[in-house]
């Protein structure tokens, strides 16, 4: 109980901590959440960059191609001379990274050279759309085919082809260069975006020409159920966010056409991919917030533990003070009783002292008139004297004893007490009593009759001699917490200046005052009990004692 | 001339002893009683000072009494006295059971106070005062 009462200042801690560790947790998942959300913001800008980028590395490699592609077949057409090529292609080499082989087909479809390998003259490339389109093509147009195989070479590559034309002017032939179609998406398989992530180039027959990544959509495959197509049509530039249906793929699109090339340069960025990098940081940020939330819970135990010790002292400090507090008040309360003992309990042996100094005398004077009177005088003191001494260690006592706590019917108590203290009284007070408390009261019998007994003995004691219709009130109040006893009298009431020393002891006030001890057996009997007693009074009206006791036993303190 | 006693105690078997040692020596009147302060102040203390204002009167005054104290009654009576009321040529001793040295620290501080006598009262103490009396009170 005390350890839980105790313990109740700590609930502010634990409210912080809790508090810092919620702020903490929540900052965290705020800025994960919005770093989440910049990134998918920003993925349909960095596909648009992407494919600006895509179109203009496209631009570079198709031009670079095609440039070299023409200047081949000027030097051919010039003679019609395979020789003249095979220089020009010793001594200007193209770019092998990107372009694979050069290429020239006779007007009847016979391959008559392909640059680093002798030519077989059985093959024949008259089938080839590329050589179809051109044979009856008007004008110069560029063709750039789909990526195949290579009936020479083995190799997949795109082929650039333009047409060759005799000096008369009639169709001389193909000359192509093959590309790898891995050199336009070669960028952005360094890049690194992701597994769903790709670009891809696709021409406006709808048919894909390179992919950085070949899964399902490889090269030479229709797209023309996509719906860029719809969107090109509103646009050649533009953008769009769109789930796949072929693989469920979330991206964001942009694209450009190229309408000199016939291409389209399109970036898809998955936001899997975009959400994924998003992960990373989320996970290093929530790891971050749980250590942070780990040193929260060490710093929070260290400061509880600093705390229930400094509790702890200062509940042995307060228990150590209370303790020297009451040995003070025992020390001063002891000073105080040897003050009273060297006169009260003194007096009376002093007088029976001389008493019988005055019999020893008489007797040696052979005076016997008053030694019989005397001897019984001193009988008398040392009898009273007894009996104060008794009543001083009563109140020594209090505390001391453990004492039963039983049922008391109060009624039946209070008129015991009163028939004892009213006998032999000729003209005596009348007794009133209200009980109006509950039952039970369950007390200690001594103690609870030590209280009444004194103060109907008082109340008895100090009535007026002038008062008609002398009273004294019993009346009782209370239902199940403390109970209040009061005992009040129409008397001679108590002098202002002389409450101080009520419940002193020794405090006695004239001729009618005890041995003054009762009322100080009283107040200890209640403090004993956990209880209060207060005093109203009126000089010359009456006076009024309210004893509160209460009813659920206290933890016994010591007096 | 004779000298006034008076005892004032709340004990009267300590009263009556004082009485009784005070019986037989001439120097003294009657030894007259008060059962407390109230009493003695209102006895020779109430009216302005008397004829007979210069018989000297002893004072044996326990210290230990209910309502007011031997000391508080002393105090008392130097105020009425210093107003001009009751006798002036008055001589104090105090009467207690105490042998307490606070309380011989208080009465040493009464001005009124010349002696001490620790109850209960004997022979050694008559003559004591018999001296006492003859340095402290003229006449």
């Amino acid at each position: 109980m005390n350890q839980l009462v105790r313990s109740r200042f700590l609930i502010p801690y634990c409210i912080a901590a809790v508090l810092l560790a919620v702020f903490v947790w929540a900052v965290s998942f705020s800025v994960v959440s919005r770093d989440r959300d910049e990134r998918l913001a920003a993925g349909s800008e960095r596909a648009a960059e992407l494919s600006r980028f895509f179109e203009a590395n496209t631009r570079v490699i198709l031009n670079s191609s095609d440039s070299y592609l023409q200047a081949a077949r000027r030097v051919f057409e010039q003679n019609m001379s395979l020789n003249d090529l095979r220089r020009f292609w010793q001594d200007v080499p193209y770019d092998n990274n990107h372009l694979s082989h050069l290429t020239v087909i006779d007007a009847d479809g016979d391959v008559r050279f392909v640059s680093e390998l002798p030519v077989d003259p059985s093959r024949n490339a008259g089938d080839r759309d590329y050589f179809k389109a051109l044979q009856t093509a008007s004008g110069d147009p560029l063709i750039i085919s789909l990526p195949f195989a290579g009936r020479n070479t083995g190799k997949l590559t795109i082929r650039m082809a333009r047409r060759l034309t005799m000096p008369n002017g009639e169709f001389g032939g193909v000359i192509f260069v093959a590309l790898y179609p891995d050199s336009f998406t070669e960028f952005f398989t360094t890049l690194n975006l992701g597994p769903n992530s790709s670009a891809t180039l696709v021409g406006f027959d709808k048919k894909i020409r390179a992919r950085s990544h070949y899964g399902r959509l490889g090269p030479g495959q229709d797209i023309s159920g996509s719906r860029i197509w719809q969107e090109l049509a509103a646009s050649p530039i533009g953008s769009y966010k769109q789930t796949s249906v072929v693989d469920g793929v979330t991206r964001h699109y942009a694209y450009r056409a190229m309408d000199d090339f016939e291409l389209v340069a399109a970036i898809g960025l998955a936001t899997d991919d975009i959400t994924q990098s998003a992960n990373a940081f989320r996970q290093s940020v929530l790891t971050i917030a749980g250590l942070v939330t780990l040193v929260i819970a060490v710093v929070f135990l260290l400061v509880i533990r600093d705390r229930l010790n400094w509790a702890k002292l200062e509940h042995e400090i307060e228990v150590r003070r209370q303790a020297e507090q009451e040995l003070q008040s025992a020390n001063a309360d002891l000073t105080q009783f040897a003050y009273s003992a060297s006169h009260d309990l003194k007096a009376p042996l002093s007088s029976i002292t001389g008493l019988l100094t005055l019999c020893q005398e008489d007797l040696d004077d052979g005076e016997y008139g008053e030694v019989s009177e005397n001897l019984k005088r001193a009988q008398k003191m040392a009898a009273r004297s007894s009996a104060k001494i008794e009543n001083v260690l009563q109140i020594a006592r209090i505390g001391h004893d453990e004492e039963a706590r039983e049922v008391i019917e109060l009624g039946p108590l209070i008129n015991t007490i009163w028939q004892e203290q009213t006998a032999g009284l000729e003209d005596g007070p009348n007794l009133r009593v209200k009980l109006n408390h509950t039952d039970p009261v369950e007390h200690v019998p001594a103690s609870l009759g030590i209280i009444v007994e004194n103060l109907i003995a008082n109340a008895i004691k100090y009535q007026r001699v002038d008062e008609a219709e002398p009273w004294v009130e019993v009346a009782t109040a209370g239902n199940g917490g403390d109970l209040e006893l009061t005992v009040s009298d129409n008397g001679v009431g108590i002098a202002e200046g002389d409450r101080d020393k009520l419940f002193a002891m020794f405090g006695r006030f004239d001729a009618r005052s005890g041995d003054g001890l009762g009322l100080a057996l009283v107040s200890r009997q209640i403090e004993r009990l956990g209880g209060t007693i207060s005093v109203s009074s009126v000089r010359g009206a009456g006076s009024s004692f309210k004893v509160v006791l209460p009813r659920i036993q206290a933890e016994p303190s010591a007096i | 001339m004779q000298i006034n006693v008076v005892v004032v105690d709340d004990e009267p078997i300590d009263r009556y002893m004082v009485k009784r040692r005070f019986s037989k020596i001439d120097l003294f009147n009657d030894v007259d009683e008060a059962e407390s302060g109230e009493e003695f102040l209102a006895r020779y203390f109430n009216s302005k000072q008397p004829d007979n204002g210069h018989v000297p009167l002893l004072v044996l005054m326990d210290i230990n009494m209910p309502r007011l104290d031997g000391f508080a009654t002393i105090a008392e009576m130097e105020n009425r006295q210093n107003a001009g009321f009751g006798p002036t040529n008055v001589l104090v001793m105090m009467f207690s059971s105490s042998n307490n040295p606070k309380d011989r620290q208080k009465a040493n501080q009464l001005a009124s106070v010349k002696g001490y006598i620790v109850k209960p009262i004997e022979k050694r103490h008559i003559d004591e005062i018999k001296s006492l009396i003859s340095q402290e009170l003229p006449g």
